[in-house]
């Protein structure tokens, strides 16, 4: 289910040479996840195709979860909220354009679930039904990640001239949108 | 021209870290959860550590799936 998309998507067989040492890695951590060599080698092949590859297109780097919550920590609120204001106008539009072709409300949306599913910025949970979208993204990064958080949502989507409602706490920010 | 009525049915969709909940292995959640009820698909990401999970939020909260997932996680 990459991206929230495709509960089963087509596969089809190919046939690669593999580097020895990385294909015993594999087998390695398959059978300690107790799952097939098969599922894991799908899985690092999605998680480059929907993510990886487009990440690098914006210089992403990954420190620890420890590093980054002490970043945030340290960090001057003024600097958060006016750092979160330029990436969010011009980071989400450059990964979905190169993602999908396309910048819109679902695509927007598509990049906050992918930053839960391969970068661990945030726990995700949506629920739509017909009076709108309720997103809730929850964390342990601490009040400066949400505040970040509410600004560069609120960055992506004026970009799109939409205003969602915003509510946060010191680990979680939630966002609602109206019905279509 | 008359508008056909399609009634959009609520939808739930979370997306859990393996790392917050604190396991290092996911072996046997995916069938465990599947058995809750309100939840209609599961994917264990072994590569990413994360569990989505799509459900009826009529009947089940993300919260609830979230505590479910601390719960079968223990012991195995």
């Amino acid at each position: 289910m990459p991206a929230s998309k495709n509960p089963r998507p087509k596969t089809v067989p190919k046939s690669f040479r593999i580097d020895e040492s990385a294909i015993v890695a594999v087998e390695k951590e398959a059978a300690a996840q107790q799952v097939s060599p098969n599922t894991l080698v799908n899985q690092i092949l999605t998680q480059f195709s929907e993510f990886e590859r487009f990440a690098k297109r914006i210089s992403t780097v990954k420190p620890s979860s420890f590093v980054f919550r002490g970043i945030l920590e340290a960090a001057d609120v003024d600097k958060i909220i006016e750092l979160a204001k330029t990436a969010g106008s011009s980071i989400p539009q450059a990964f979905v354009t190169a993602k999908s072709g396309r910048v819109d409300i679902d695509s927007l949306l598509d990049h906050l679930r992918t930053l839960a599913l391969y970068a661990h910025l945030y726990e995700y949970s949506e629920n739509l039904d017909p009076r709108g979208q309720v997103i809730t993204m929850i964390h342990d990064f601490g009040l400066n990640w949400s505040i970040f958080l509410v600004h560069y949502i609120t960055a992506m989507f004026e970009q799109m001239g939409v205003s969602p409602k915003l509510e946060m706490s010191d680990r979680s920010v939630i966002l609602s949108l109206p019905g279509k | 021209m008359k508008q056909s009525a399609v009634e959009l049915q609520p939808v739930g969709n979370a997306i859990f870290s393996l790392y917050t909940l604190g396991r290092s292995s996911c072996s046997g959640l995916e069938r465990k959860l599947k058995k809750l009820p309100g939840i209609t698909e599961v994917y264990v990401d072994y590569v990413a550590d994360v569990v989505e999970v799509k459900f009826d939020p009529s009947k089940i909260k993300s919260e609830e799936i979230r505590s479910q997932m601390k719960k079968l996680g223990a012991g195995t």
